[in-house]
């Protein structure tokens, strides 16, 4: 008997997200291993649970079974031989996984990614990252083979090099598109016209190379995922005429868009309401209401008045232009349209609305100033401090805590959810003459006019109403989110790049300290934290002992030494020698309160316990080793 | 009050000596390793012990288990001393059977009340 295809459709969705699965399994696994507390245990016990929930909707009894024995397990005291079991459960897990993927039914199979790629290197990589994913791959190197390959058999989605040759593959797209195959495009072209150009074709991602693999994985996801599709922009037509409607329609949503009709004048409000629109196309003429009627109502409310209009006319006339102008439109369209003109001017009006610049960064946090503003925005409060020293500026550098699994464990929607809801919380709580800006990923900038200190407690206020948000997923789990923020005063004669990594310094010291907190950086030239020489001073009074002096000596002569141990860890390429040295090391220089120089060698020491062999954490141990000997030597 | 400090590293010693002795009016004995560390406490019978964890050949761990196996040091109550104050490392090393957890690098001035507090 075969099963509805919806039924295969929905399982071959799951099958594909499974080696995700296993690996988050695994990450908290070694989690809990590592730190046997409850806060690790809830996070793999909730992981074990939403498997063993879902499981048998999908027929994979003993994959639910397995789920069950590690939810079971991870509710028993957390002995030694209870985390055995649960790692061999979810060795277990793995395997049943292993085995639902290679011996599923032949409907089931793993889905198919077919990669347009004529350079072998990249080509590879693509298919070796993809099957790691658990995903089958499909290689094509020229327009031909690509289209042969569609033809035969669409693939669940495509990845497609924009640059095949000297050839431009942008007809490539035209004829993928028709088969409803998503595509994503990856080039060399930086040039804002070719991603609009792609965007246009209906590509549903667009990476400049070098490519960042995870977020290519993370897209290939979610275009395989329903109802994660790139959504542009979301477009409402107000018209009567379904001809029209029918006309418009398919070439909006070719180009990504979302595309809401309305031919009832009467549900504009609802469907305004209902849809929340980034743009809206009205007709002139419509019955009830003239199109400028509704453009006048519609700017004279808060909510929509930023949203771009676009009117329809088929009237002739020189005096259309004015009045739809007068009427608050941004621009009209002439009927018949052309596909080109229609696209031409949404795009232009979504641009000027600042909308499609984020949607092609996949980023729907309107409102907040993009990674380039901000960076241009920090550059000129570091010219305006140069010209008036007397302004008071804090940046501050805000990552939300744990976002990666936010994102393996709820989806990535919740989790766009989630930085939206950032974005707009830090918006909405913040002075009008604060900058607030995306930086990239999970990664947020704020410029305050204030100084540190206060800024530091106005974050660590939004970061305590900001842990209280609750947040939903799609299948209505809730869980609360936090984040870590460093802060840094503007000084005089500090150039901007320096502001940014000393408050980039702050982020990473709170987030080594166990995030959700809110750190003030440390001025750079402090190498020494009076927290741990005070007490010295102190002691060296008490006991008449010059005791930092002979710390200091005693530094001195065993640096040597624990910099060629070090080295000679690093030549042998051996984790376990540089953990001990690094940890040694730093013990040394917690006590003469080098504080830098502590936090690398803990950095090191950490990233060695797991075995690896970080050449380039050395090094930054060794010149900040050097700058510690310099001050000690004065 | 006598103290017994194992710890590998010379500096950690020396702050700690100068503090229990100085600041705390305490009698302090040294060691260097595990080994030594257990044969001391079996000798000077001290009233606590201060204890490294990561040490190299026999570590904190390792020691604290030989000392509770010696009819003699059994009672004795040890202080573990760890450079990580992450709290799931610290919960670790309570439940190996230490009296408390102290962070390093010291407090110069206050390491004699921390240890009072944890040993009371």
């Amino acid at each position: 008997m075969s099963e509805p295809a919806w039924k295969v459709d929905a399982k071959r969705r799951y099958y594909v997200s499974l080696p995700a699965k296993t690996k988050l399994l695994r990450e908290l696994g070694k989690d809990l291993a590592a730190f046997p507390d409850d806060l690790h245990r809830d996070a793999l016990h909730s992981a074990f649970h939403r498997i063993h929930g879902s499981a048998g909707s999908y027929d994979c009894d003993e994959l639910g079974r397995i789920a069950a024995e590690g939810e079971r397990l991870t509710c028993e005291d957390l002995t030694a031989p209870v985390l055995e079991r649960i790692r061999g459960t979810i060795d277990a897990f793995d395997a049943e996984v292993q085995r639902l993927i290679s011996e599923g039914p032949e409907t089931l199979h793993r889905a198919r990614i077919l990669i347009v790629e004529d350079d072998d290197v990249t080509a590879t990589l693509l298919q070796e990252i993809l099957e790691r994913e658990g995903l089958s791959t499909q290689r094509a190197a020229t327009h031909g083979e690509a289209v042969a390959a569609i033809e035969l058999a669409p693939p669940q989605a495509a990845i497609i090099d924009l640059t095949l040759g000297s050839t431009s593959a942008l007809d490539l797209l035209d004829r993928v598109w028709p088969r409803a195959v998503p595509m994503i495009v990856i080039s060399a072209d930086k040039a804002f016209e070719t991603k609009l150009e792609a965007v246009r074709r209906g590509c549903a991602a667009y990476f400049t190379k070098p490519v960042e693999w995870e977020e290519l994985v993370r897209k290939v996801r979610a275009v395989l995922e329903p109802g994660l599709q790139v959504r542009g922009s979301r477009i409402l037509i107000v018209e009567d005429d379904p001809d029209q409607i029918a006309y418009l329609t398919p070439i909006l949503e070719r180009a990504g868009h979302t595309v809401a009709p309305c031919n009832d004048v009467a549900t504009v409000e609802e469907r305004l309401a209902s849809f929340d629109p980034d743009l809206i196309i009205l007709d002139v003429k419509l019955p009830i209401a003239s199109g400028h009627d509704i453009a006048r109502y519609l700017r004279q409310q808060e909510r929509y008045a930023a949203v771009p209009i676009l009117f329809l006319t088929a009237l002739e006339g020189s005096g259309v232009e004015t009045q739809a102008i007068a009427a608050g439109g941004d621009d009209f369209l002439r009927k018949p349209v052309s596909p080109e003109m229609l696209l031409t001017s949404v795009d232009s009006r979504l641009l000027r609305a600042g909308r499609l610049k984020t949607m092609l960064e996949r980023d729907p946090l309107t409102g907040l100033l993009t990674h380039r503003s901000l960076v241009e925005r920090i550059a000129n409060t570091v010219a305006l401090k140069q010209r008036n020293a007397s302004l008071v500026f804090s940046l501050v550098m805000i990552d939300v805590d744990f976002f990666k699994r936010v994102n393996d464990t709820y989806g990535h929607l919740t989790g766009d959810h989630v930085l939206s809801s950032l974005g707009s919380f830090l918006l909405h709580h913040l002075r009008g003459t604060d900058l607030v800006g995306r930086y990239g990923g999970e990664e947020f900038g704020v410029i305050l006019a204030a100084p540190p200190e206060q800024a530091v407690e106005v974050m660590r206020n939004l970061l305590r109403e900001f842990s209280a948000v609750t947040h939903r997923s799609d299948d209505g789990v809730e869980f609360h989110v936090s984040f870590t923020a460093g802060v840094a005063g503007l000084e005089a004669l500090m150039s901007a790049e320096e502001w940014k990594l000393t408050a980039d310094r702050a982020l990473l010291e709170g987030k080594r300290a166990g995030r959700k907190q809110v750190i003030l950086a440390q001025r750079d030239e402090s190498l020494f934290d009076d927290a741990v020489l005070a007490p010295l001073r102190e002691l060296e009074k008490r006991s008449g002992v010059p005791i930092i002096a002979e710390l200091t000596t005693l530094f001195l002569e065993t640096l040597p030494q624990r910099v060629e141990s070090m080295q000679r860890g690093l030549a042998a390429g051996d984790a376990k020698a540089i953990e001990h040295a690094a940890h040694a090391f730093r013990s040394a220089s917690g006590n003469i309160g080098a504080r830098n120089l502590a936090a690398l060698c803990g950095e090191l020491e950490t990233a060695a316990a797991r075995g690896l062999v970080d050449e380039a954490l050395v090094g930054k141990v060794l010149s900040e080793s050097a700058r510690v000997q310099q001050a000690l030597r004065v | 009050m006598r103290v017994l400090i194992i710890d590998d590293e010379e500096d950690v010693r020396r702050i700690a000596v100068l503090s229990l002795v100085n600041v705390g009016k305490m009698e302090v004995i040294e060691a260097a390793n595990g080994m030594d560390g257990v044969e001391k406490a079996r000798d000077a019978q001290p009233d606590a012990i201060l204890l490294d964890v990561m040490m190299p050949s026999m570590d904190g761990p390792a020691t604290l288990a030989a000392l509770r196996e010696e009819e003699s040091t059994r009672h004795i109550p040890v202080v573990f001393v760890t450079a990580r104050a992450m709290s799931s490392e610290l919960s670790r090393l309570r439940s190996l059977g230490a009296q408390g957890v102290l962070t390093k690098p010291f407090n110069a001035m206050t390491l004699p009340d921390d240890l009072r507090a944890i040993l009371s």
